[in-house]
């Protein structure tokens, strides 16, 4: 008994060393464990904090393992939604730089290439604009009725 | 991060192909836009696009004017022929000229149409055609000619 509680005061003092094992931790667990009427008088003060310390340590040996690695399949969705996220955020900043681009453009486009020469003067385009538009309305309406009948009637 | 970078490179396909179609997306005379029938170099062509073309009711407006041999332009007319099958069209024909107007599908909302006209040139039988393309809010081929006159 006395070579017991010589042991317990060594492993006491490695124990506040740092020093003790796994094993020799749980020693000391057992032997305060037990009822305070048997532990010598200067060992009793240790008594609550052993026991505190063991059931800590039970405690940590009795939460849940980590879950296993999910399966391959999951880990393939998981990329594909994020590869599906960046992909539309990408398609979403095209498009609205697309879109501005059009806005641009259909604010502001006066182009001609005249017999391949390309030209942006303003006065130009917009010249050559009112020429095309005008020879596509002079042979509308009243003036092409009027020269259709004078081609009827005059030849005859 | 294979896969992401297949959808990438779909999206971005995707993205060009749009930019790169078109306005006169869907038409026969979209040949002729491409410069596959008539070289650029023999024609004048003109791109507007703005303000300029609100008192017409149009967002956009691209022509086409050049001198064209009897073959052109009777491919040309066959081309025009087929825009204008099934939809609304007028045609005039005085002894000088050729007009031929047609409404084409909408694209979104804005309608769209197509002129094509031959004016006679005294020699050789060449013709001075005009090929105008139209875009805008305009309701009609009516309100059309009523806004160019």
């Amino acid at each position: 008994m006395n070579d017991n509680i010589l042991k317990i005061r060594t492993l006491v003092d490695r124990f506040f060393e740092g020093d003790t094992t796994l094993d020799e931790e749980q020693q000391l667990y057992d032997f305060f464990a037990q009822e305070p009427a048997v532990l010598p008088d200067d060992l009793k003060p240790l008594r609550q904090m052993f026991l505190d310390l063991a059931a800590v340590q039970h405690v940590a040996e009795n939460v849940p393992q980590p879950a296993a690695q999910k399966p391959l399949h999951a880990s393939n969705r998981r990329r594909w939604i994020v590869a599906a996220a960046v992909a539309v955020l990408l398609a979403g900043g095209a498009l609205t730089l697309f879109m501005r681009n059009a806005q641009t453009e259909a604010d502001d486009e006066y182009v001609a290439y005249i017999y391949g020469q390309r030209t942006t003067d303003r006065t130009v385009v917009l010249d050559e604009m009112q020429k095309t538009m005008t020879a596509m309305a002079s042979t509308d309406g009243a003036d092409v009725v009027e020269e259709q009948l004078k081609s009827m009637f005059c030849n005859q | 991060m294979k896969q992401l970078l297949i959808v990438i490179a779909f999206i971005i396909h995707l993205l060009f192909s749009a930019t790169a179609a078109h306005a006169q997306t869907g038409l026969k005379m979209n040949e002729l836009f491409e410069g596959r029938i008539i070289p650029q170099e023999r024609m004048v062509e003109t791109r507007v696009r703005g303000k300029t073309l609100e008192k017409y009711q149009l967002t956009y407006y691209r022509s086409l004017r050049f001198t064209a041999t009897k073959e052109e332009t009777l491919q040309l007319r066959r081309m025009v022929d087929d825009d204008s099958r099934g939809r609304f069209t007028s045609v005039y024909e005085t002894k000088g000229a050729y007009t031929q107007k047609v409404q084409v599908p909408s694209q979104g909302d804005k309608n769209r149409f197509l002129c094509y006209q031959e004016q006679w040139k005294k020699i050789d039988y060449q013709r001075e055609v005009t090929v105008i393309y139209m875009e805008g809010h305009v309701a009609d081929l009516g309100e059309l000619e009523e806004l160019l006159k």
